[in-house]
């Protein structure tokens, strides 16, 4: 078995769900879950979309065994995926929006090898690395919102969405790269995107999601990158 | 003492997901397999001592490998294979016989396993040779 080692995304993601009882006490919760979410959050919202993804790829110096002919694995494309998920909408110090948000995607991801070798005499280029490209993923992220002023915000509020979000790879990796433990589990995003509010009915958002960590262990540095595109609505709506 | 209980569970299922991953080199053997097998490899060049032999075009040698563990070649060489990694390098082993049932065992390197493309090289008398074949 491989070494354990405490990356800096996994010391985050303990750090999130080790502090995660001070916001939901289950003691609380048990009492009068409706009222203590009610007290904590502005209001509880679902949402749903589709993502288009992208994983740009360095190799650097790795070498494997393995040879992909990258005219079949290079599309350098964002390709489509979806989402869904749960939004806890709150301010701090009344004036500050924010949201927690946790949400399941599906993501399917075109790729991006910047780099290839050759085997010559074999024409073609090629990659000693085979990026996966389905992945699922646990997605959770705190967004600060502001409202921008544009348009009559009594009816229509457009909001600029900023905060650190933190993927976790649910899905196993193909043998191939099982052979190599060539991805990370986690990958830290920086996320930046607009929302525009119809009154209280629905939002839509559009949100980009730059990888900041690597998706995959050296030498290999995979950026992977999303839009996401989708509504929020109200959780009363619906229960 | 909840934020120890959490910390504590947190930490488990961490070290639990990077611990139910396959062995590495089972994997990457059963990868090369994979690669390698249900094919018939043709022979397109061969490299001895920085002189490169090209058979593109040519009646050439090939070579079967099954996924059942049998192999064959434009020989009549015919017998078993195996993939294995005793090292750092994994290697081809062929248990097999000639027409005439002589011994014919042998082993390769595998330099570079591809599901079209496969390197595979051998030292003889001091001299490394190298043969590229393509799957067709």
């Amino acid at each position: 078995m491989k070494a354990f080692k405490l990356s800096f995304s996994k010391l985050l993601i303990i750090l999130l769900v080790a502090t995660a009882p001070q916001f939901l006490s289950a003691q609380k919760l048990n009492s009068n879950p409706k009222s203590y979410l009610k007290g904590k959050f502005n209001g509880i919202y679902l949402f749903a979309g589709l993502d288009l993804a992208k994983q740009n790829i360095a190799t650097g110096n790795y070498s494997s065994a393995f040879n992909y002919n990258l005219s079949n694995y290079n599309n350098n494309a964002f390709k489509p995926g979806f989402f869904a998920g749960i939004s806890a909408q709150t301010n701090y110090k009344q004036n500050h929006a924010y949201s927690f948000d946790l949400g399941i995607h599906r993501m399917s991801t075109g790729t991006n090898y910047k780099e290839s070798i050759a085997l010559q005499p074999f024409l073609g280029t090629y990659s000693n690395f085979k990026a996966d490209n389905v992945f699922w993923m646990l997605n959770t992220a705190v967004h600060y919102k502001t409202v921008l002023n544009i348009s009559d915000t009594s009816k229509f509020k457009f909001r600029l969405v900023l905060g650190p979000s933190l993927d976790t790879r649910l899905s196993n990796v193909s043998e191939d790269n099982i052979a190599h433990s060539n991805y990370h589990r986690f990958v830290l995003k920086g996320d930046i995107g607009l929302e525009f509010t119809n009154r209280t009915y629905y939002t839509f958002f559009l949100h980009y999601k730059q990888g900041v960590t690597s998706f995959t262990a050296a030498p290999i540095n995979t950026n992977l990158n999303s839009f996401d595109f989708g509504m929020l609505v109200k959780a009363s709506d619906f229960f | 003492m909840k934020i120890i209980k959490f910390f504590t569970i947190t930490a488990l299922l961490i070290v639990g997901l990077n611990a139910c991953s396959k062995d590495e080199t089972t994997a990457e053997l059963n990868v090369a397999k994979n690669m390698i097998s249900d094919k018939t490899w043709y022979l397109d060049f061969s490299i001895t001592n920085n002189v490169t032999k090209s058979y593109v075009g040519q009646t050439t040698y090939f070579i079967n490998f099954l996924k059942s563990g049998q192999t064959k070649d434009s020989d009549g060489i015919s017998g078993t294979y195996t993939v294995q990694k005793p090292n750092t390098t994994m290697q081809v082993y062929v248990i097999a016989s000639t027409i005439s049932g002589a011994q014919a065992n042998y082993t390769y390197d595998i330099e570079s396993i591809g599901s079209q493309n496969l390197i595979l090289s051998y030292t003889k008398n001091g001299l490394k040779t190298q043969l590229y074949y393509s799957a067709k």
